[in-house]
């Protein structure tokens, strides 16, 4: 199978093989660098960046797995959500390749692919029932994955999503973007009791996300400090920032654990990058005795190895899509798919 | 036409946005203006809220995904210009359609490209001036938005701190929210 993804600013496309986890390629192409001067993704250029490298990356992927569109046996892409410039251009390839060449087509959620990007390398028994936080740039949300295809939303922001946050954050203090990489880095040599930041809607009993405050309570400090000496304390600033942020996106996942009863957690997203998280999750799940389930750094955050994964699900279900799929910018996650 | 209201938490900027939305009409364009943290997102879901939209449904911040769109009566158009870099994208996010469909519109972010959003619209300008507290100035230009803020805002939301262009509200005149909000 072929596996296409551009909801966002990485040109990806992987081949999965027969069995449906089997990785054969994957390769990303991130336009990082080309939005790095505007400090956030500018949704044109990313557009215009998919165009271009959609085919290069596509080929590179069969080369690299040693196939030929002869050996392709069904195509996978991200129809939503995403930036709708940039899912298009995916989709559009995608309809085309199975059109001309007579292919069965499946659109994949997104957040379906970031939750079972985990079966890359374990078999479904070790993977469900689990707690799954998908966090990225875009996303925010908890689910109970009960199985492929059985996902039931917890909780999800109800502002920024922690990856916006992070980037947001970056800006207030001085950092660049991605604001991910930016505050882990600043926060290297910082206190992260330094600053008393907010952990928003930890205490309360709902499974939703708000950053907002806490982003609202960096400012303050930073507003406070002065340019001068915030910068002075931009460490200290970054460590305690990121500290609140992953005790909210702990807390919830534990509450959600507790309420559902599952004993793993599946960690997925951009921001699963981040390596104070990643650790929190590891002392937790051997502390109180639950699996913690990250994927590789690669298939955290955007790749079409995920889509793949979903992708060869849908069609061993029996699900196809016809060839008139669309790109969905706000497409809502299917909870309980059908099979065919 | 122009008002301005002091805010003394984030309840009270969500409560604001949500008198905003219970007085809205089909057509109305708002025009949100403030730093990082300001609370412009909170204010549309207050707004959200106040159209009779339901909070299951919200979806937070437009930032990554640029507009979103809820279907409702009238239906809402959350749209985001953080990111917008040319005119030509903001004629992208659909406002256009969505105002010919009668929907309200809700842009965060709006003095990045002011020139492309339609004229009729209510700008609301939210000033940081510490940790809780905002200064919210709200500015009516054309027949439209002038009609929604011409309205009073519900009085329990007016409350003491409002200075309507130094006249204070007629006793008695505001609308009471369905949900009642408050405003002090």
């Amino acid at each position: 199978m072929l596996a296409i993804e551009t909801s966002c600013d990485e040109t990806a496309a992987a081949v999965i093989g027969d069995d449906g986890r089997t990785l054969l390629s994957s390769v990303v192409d991130t336009q990082v660098a080309a939005h790095q001067p505007y400090g956030g993704v500018v949704p044109e250029i990313a557009g215009r960046r998919h165009v271009v490298s959609i085919r290069p990356v596509v080929e590179r992927a069969l080369a690299e797995a040693g196939v030929t569109l002869d050996d392709i046996g069904g195509i996978a892409v991200t129809n939503g959500p995403g930036l709708v410039g940039s899912l298009l251009v995916g989709v559009n390839f995608a309809k085309a390749l199975a059109w001309s060449r007579n292919l069965p087509l499946v659109g994949v959620h997104h957040i379906e692919g970031h939750m079972l990007a985990p079966l890359l390398d374990a078999p479904d028994e070790d993977v469900f029932p689990a707690v799954a936080l998908i966090v990225s740039g875009g996303h925010t949300s908890l689910f109970h994955a009960r199985a492929f295809g059985r996902y039931t939303r917890l909780g999800r922001t109800l502002d920024d999503a922690a990856g916006e946050a992070f980037d947001k954050v970056a800006r207030l203090i001085g950092l660049g973007y991605p604001g991910g990489p930016a505050v882990q880095k600043a926060a290297e040599g910082g206190d992260p009791r330094a600053f008393a930041f907010p952990r928003p809607t930890l205490e309360k009993g709902h499974l939703d996300f708000s950053f907002s405050g806490l982003k609202t309570a960096v400012l303050t400090v930073v507003r406070e400090l002065g340019a001068e000496k915030a910068a002075d304390r931009r460490a200290d600033l970054a460590a305690s920032f990121q500290q609140a942020v992953v005790d909210v996106l702990v807390g919830k996942t534990l509450a959600a654990l507790e309420q559902t009863g599952a004993k793993r957690v599946i960690l997925s997203g951009g921001v699963a990058a981040n390596g104070p998280l990643r650790t929190r999750f590891r002392l937790e799940g051997e502390a109180r005795g639950f699996a913690v389930l990250i994927p590789p750094m690669r298939f955290c955050t955007d790749n079409a190895a995920m889509i793949g994964v979903a992708g060869a699900r849908r069609l061993a279900a029996g699900l196809r899509d016809p060839s008139d799929l669309d790109a969905d910018s706000a497409l809502p996650l299917v909870e309980e798919v059908q099979c065919a | 036409m122009r008002r301005r209201l002091l805010s003394e938490s984030a309840e009270r900027t969500f409560a604001l946005g949500r008198s905003i939305g219970v007085l809205a009409r089909p057509g109305l364009v708002v025009a949100l203006v403030g730093q990082l943290g300001a609370g412009k997102t909170l204010f549309t879901r207050g707004l959200h809220r106040g159209l009779g939209l339901r909070d299951d449904g919200w979806s937070g911040s437009p930032t990554f995904v640029l507009a979103t769109r809820y279907s409702g009566s009238p239906s809402l158009l959350h749209a985001d210009l953080y990111r917008v870099s040319s005119p030509a994208e903001v004629a992208d996010l659909g406002i256009e359609d969505a105002l010919g469909e009668r929907a309200v519109v809700v842009v965060e972010w709006a003095d990045r490209l002011p020139e492309a959003l339609p004229s009729d619209r209510l700008t609301v300008r939210i000033e940081v001036l510490d940790e809780h507290r905002r200064e919210v100035v709200l500015e009516a230009v054309g027949p439209v938005a002038e009609a929604v803020l011409a309205q009073s805002l519900p009085e329990d939301a007016a409350g003491g701190a409002e200075s309507r262009d130094g006249t204070e509200p007629a006793p008695g005149s505001g609308l009471v929210t369905s949900e009642g909000a408050r405003w002090r």
